[in-house]
């Protein structure tokens, strides 16, 4: 089939989680989503971060045997990310390529499955990734096309953002109208995939939207209207988010919208690999965030602080033949100093980096 | 010891949980020491049908102790205002200076009830009204289904709940499941912060299980919102009328999803099976949990449950979604039942089961009261004035 639905849910919990908190996301989130699919037998993928896979295989082993279940059954498709979620434009090539490495590696152990499909956390890209993914043997590559409203230098092209061509992207040579995010394009290395922004944020985000209402299951219909009325040949409606976005609220209506879809309309980004989906061919992906700025992650002293002791770690890394130490410096990468609001966990990270600097 | 208890909930302007433990504490430490109440609804918008203006100042004196119930309109606007960044100390100030007029006593704590006084409460302090403030967090910020899954506000309730947790000498939560979402979303100490189970009361009559009727008899009892997990109600009853098991189901409660509530029963056509009570005073309450059978709960998330343990003390089945603090009351298969939400249709099948053989579930509910009994005001209370009594000695 050359359109289909892409759904994908993904999932990261930093090592400054507690097992509670971890057993808390697999009872009221992975479990619940796993079983849902289970139920419906409608496919979708699942980016768990190599990470995380690691502590819930060392919690409760009943989501990898699910997982294991859900592959059997060819309804699931385990996507590849970081080890940690990062941000990979503050993050050294080595690194980048060991997040990668790392994730493979844990989830060809725990599930015996090599993904081929890649999600980038925050949907946070940078070109270089394109070089390593292929290097790994991944094909595909999910992004979101609002994140490249400012990612290229265009600067006398700014103007198209605005007039009534509503028009999303520039990237290289090719302007991107609203609606032509659901083609897939491709370069050398990967083909990618773009999360429709709008649907998504329709679907599941924030707590006013599709699923949150739960006694609203008329917006899952509306909803699932719209999306059929939107499936054109080679487009993908592609739906990701963070997976707690299913929870006890919104699991209802989540399950009564894969109740909703057709039997085969559901696909696996691996799927776009086939000959018969016609591609946009791309020169170049350019970098992306999802703020036009690197100050949006680096926002505070606080952040900058952390960052230059990250960047003498480094430093130190370069000089001396410590592997062990590695691991530590993955762990110290977390985007959670960056990201999160609440700051009451930074000091594990902080006393981590000051102790690893001082080994 | 003084203490005047600062809350947005008191009866007879109650609208949850949160109304009932202030009532409970209060009517059992009142003999005991010096306490008045300062009541400032936040949600006054629900009572203003009462014929209560929107800037009505009730008092009450019971037993030599105060109880005012402070409205103002603006009231519910102290988070618009620290979201806009407008001036909030002014607020704070206005309403300050309207309220203090009525204790004019300085009091050895201040037991601030949730977030959303809290900086009333700082004022207070500073001003030297109080010693010392105490406070219980109900319903923390993070105790949602995932810690990474926030609600709208959540900055503003963050802020507001760190400001209470700053200034308060100890922190009371209702369950392990609060203390670990307040520890771990702010930096506190864990011995500031107190575990301390809320009550319930106990039939005499109950003491052994009663059996089951004909009709089987269900029980909800919980704010219709979404909180609470209406639309798993709904499936679960719809399941039921399929089954062939004579049964009727009361649903006591209200709230903002009342009225679609409604519509969706009778929409389905369920209405014959259901009576929706909005309200019922709490003392005839306890007719329905003794003439239940079953009890269920659909609850999205927890910090304790007041309705689930009550629902044992009355020896019923006591059937709820394994979410939050629910574990630390019911002990699964032991004295009620516990679901993953995504379980739901399996409490329909335990239904049927307990509804053909009832007798199977005798020591599941003759626990259950058990378990109740182990959840006492008295205790509560009792670990309450300790605390008290140890801070005001410092």
């Amino acid at each position: 089939m050359n359109k289909g639905i892409i759904l994908c849910w993904y999932f990261h919990l930093p090592s400054v989680t507690s097992d509670d908190e971890i057993i808390d996301a697999i009872n009221y989130s992975i479990i619940p989503l796993l079983q849902s699919h289970f139920r419906t037998k409608k496919k979708f993928s699942i980016a768990i971060t190599g990470s995380l896979l690691k502590r819930i295989s060392e919690i409760d082993n009943s989501v990898l045997e699910l997982l294991r279940a859900l592959l059997n059954e060819g309804l699931v498709e385990i996507l590849g990310s970081f080890y940690y979620e990062i941000y990979p434009p503050a993050v050294p090539l080595s690194y980048l390529k060991e997040h990668v490495k790392k994730d493979l590696t844990v989830k060809e152990e725990l599930l015996g499955e090599r993904p081929v499909s890649f999600y980038v956390p925050n949907f946070t890209w940078v070109s270089v990734l394109e070089l390593i993914l292929s290097e790994n043997r991944y094909q595909n590559c999910l992004l979101d096309f609002e994140n490249f409203k400012y990612s290229t230098n265009v600067q006398t092209w700014k103007w198209s953002t605005f007039n009534n061509l509503e028009m999303k992207t520039v990237l290289e040579n090719k302007f991107m109208l609203k609606g032509e995010g659901n083609l897939i394009y491709y370069t050398e290395y990967l083909n990618y995939i773009f999360r429709d922004n709008f649907l998504v944020k329709r679907f599941c985000f924030g707590n006013n939207n599709v699923l949150h209402d739960q006694m609203k299951p008329e917006m899952v219909d509306e909803f699932v209207v719209d999306l059929f009325s939107q499936m054109n040949d080679n487009k993908f409606l592609t739906l990701c988010d963070d997976g707690d976005r299913i929870n006890p609220v919104s699991y209802l209506n989540y399950e009564y919208f894969l109740e909703k879809l057709d039997e085969d309309i559901c696909t696996f980004p691996g799927s776009v690999n086939s000959k018969e989906i016609n591609k946009i061919e791309l020169n170049y992906m350019p970098s992306s965030t999802i703020s036009k700025h690197y100050e949006f992650w680096m926002k505070d002293i606080d952040s900058i602080m952390y960052k230059q002791l990250l960047d003498e770690v480094y430093l130190k890394m370069a000089n001396c033949n410590c592997p062990d130490k590695k691991e530590t410096v993955l762990e110290l990468q977390d985007v959670y100093f960056f990201f999160w609001k609440t700051i009451s966990r930074k000091k594990y990270y902080l006393k981590k980096l000051y102790e690893l600097l001082n080994s | 010891m003084k203490i005047l208890i600062l809350t947005s909930e008191f009866k007879p302007y109650v609208w949850g949980g949160l109304g009932r433990y202030t009532n409970e504490v209060y009517n059992t430490i009142k003999d005991r020491c010096n306490v008045d109440v300062l009541n400032i609804p936040t949600y006054s918008n629900l009572f203003l049908e009462e014929s209560i203006s929107e800037s009505d100042t009730i008092i009450e004196t019971e037993s030599g102790n105060k109880i005012v119930h402070f409205f103002r309109s603006d009231i519910t606007s102290i988070f618009d205002s620290i979201h806009s960044q407008n001036n909030v100390s002014e607020l704070i100030e206005n309403i300050y200076s309207d309220v203090s007029v009525h204790f004019d006593k300085q009091y050895d704590i201040i037991f601030l009830q949730d977030y959303y006084n809290s900086l009333l409460a700082l004022k207070f302090l500073l001003m030297n009204k109080t010693r010392k403030i105490i406070s219980v967090i109900h319903l923390p910020l993070y105790s949602g289904f995932t810690y990474f899954d926030k609600p709208l506000s959540d900055e503003v309730h963050h802020y507001l709940e760190s400001v209470m947790i700053r200034y308060s000498r100890k922190i009371i939560v209702p369950s392990k499941f609060a203390k670990r979402a307040i520890i771990q979303s702010h930096s506190i100490n864990e011995n500031s912060v107190v575990v301390n189970y809320h009550g319930s009361h106990f039939s005499e009559d109950s003491l052994v299980a009663r059996p089951a009727n004909k009709v089987l008899q269900i029980l909800s009892v919980q704010r219709l919102t979404e909180q609470k997990g209406l639309m798993y109600l709904i499936r679960i009853l719809k399941k039921l009328a399929e089954s062939s098991i004579p049964f009727q189901w009361t649903i006591i409660g209200n709230g903002p999803k009342s009225d679609l509530f409604r519509k969706k029963i009778t929409s389905e056509g369920l209405d014959k099976f259901v009576e929706l009570l909005p309200f019922v005073n709490h003392d005839d309450i306890h007719k329905y949990y003794d003439s239940a059978d079953v009890f269920i709960s659909t609850t999205a998330f927890e910090t304790f449950g007041f309705t689930i343990i009550e629902s044992m003390s009355y020896a019923c089945l006591s059937i709820s979604f394994n979410n939050g603090s629910v574990n630390e009351l019911i002990d699964n298969m032991e004295n009620g039942f516990l679901f993953n939400t995504s379980e739901y249709d399996d409490i329909v099948d335990l239904i049927i089961d307990f509804n053909r053989n009832p007798e199977k579930y005798r020591l599941v509910k003759t626990n259950a009261i058990t378990k109740a009994k182990s959840f006492c005001w008295e205790k509560n209370v009792e670990r309450l004035l300790t605390l008290f009594e140890q801070e005001s000695d410092e």
